[in-house]
């Protein structure tokens, strides 16, 4: 498993555990420090990072669109929306 | 408010982007994409030479229906006269793509006689989010106070 992998699995674990706490925010993202649980929302990924890096600077975060298992999708001249990929 | 112009090429809107990375800087164009949910997509070459912050990961959904890990981190841009420090960098693809992070803070314009999109720096739009209230805590707030204004109403109309 790489690190990317870890803070993923670990980052998913934790989003669960906080999903009722942040569902109002569906649509924006959330960055969960997977160290110590912090998690940071924003409307932007920039952002929401940009918070967590003011507290934990070195922190490592696990980063995902509220709502959603993933960030948003990607293909070649667009991007397709990830509807079909709703939490939990 | 200062402006840059950006120029359609092989059916892409594109612009001219310095990105700017702890150990060096990348010239070059990078193509508009008001799709991408992100601030700036970048190749692995171009993230290596780069030496960016790495911040932590996330998943993505790619074409063909499968969800990939990619690393995030983070890093500055030069738009014509405009720096934004601390923007998100996900590494994918083989183009450099700017996504909605970064498109946000300017006014776009597309002039199609030209095919030119001009883009007007506006800084970073303020967000208003309408946050609701649980049905539960309402009826709490609500009952609370009525019911001591009921009771006040009483009181009064028994001392009249």
């Amino acid at each position: 498993m790489t690190n990317s992998d870890w803070i993923v699995s670990k980052g998913r674990y934790l989003y669960r555990k906080i999903w009722n706490k942040i569902k109002e925010f569906r649509g924006w993202f959330v960055a969960i420090e997977v160290n110590t649980g912090d998690y940071f929302i924003a409307p932007t990924i920039g952002e929401a990072l940009r918070k967590g890096k003011a507290k934990h600077p070195d922190g490592k975060f696990f980063v995902t669109r509220i709502g959603e298992d993933v960030l948003g999708a990607r293909k070649i001249g667009g991007v397709k929306h990830a509807e079909s990929y709703c939490v939990p | 408010m200062p402006k840059v112009t950006a120029f359609l090429e092989d059916n892409a809107i594109r612009v001219d982007v310095t990105l700017i990375g702890k150990c060096d800087n990348w010239n070059g164009e990078a193509i508009i994409d008001t799709g991408f949910f992100g601030g700036v997509a970048v190749p692995i070459n171009i993230a290596c030479k780069l030496g960016l912050d790495h911040v932590g990961a996330g998943q993505i959904l790619v074409a063909d229906g499968s969800v990939v890990t990619v690393d995030i981190f983070t890093g500055g841009i030069r738009i014509g006269p405009i720096v934004m420090d601390d923007v998100s960098y996900i590494v994918i693809g083989d183009e450099v793509v700017l996504g909605m992070e970064v498109l946000k803070n300017f006014n776009m314009r597309y002039d199609a006689t030209k095919q030119v999109l001009e883009l007007e720096y506006v800084g970073p739009p303020t967000v208003k989010r309408r946050i609701k209230i649980p049905i539960e805590s309402k009826v709490e707030e609500r009952s609370g106070l009525e019911n001591s204004l009921e009771r006040l109403v009483k009181i009064v109309r028994r001392l009249r």
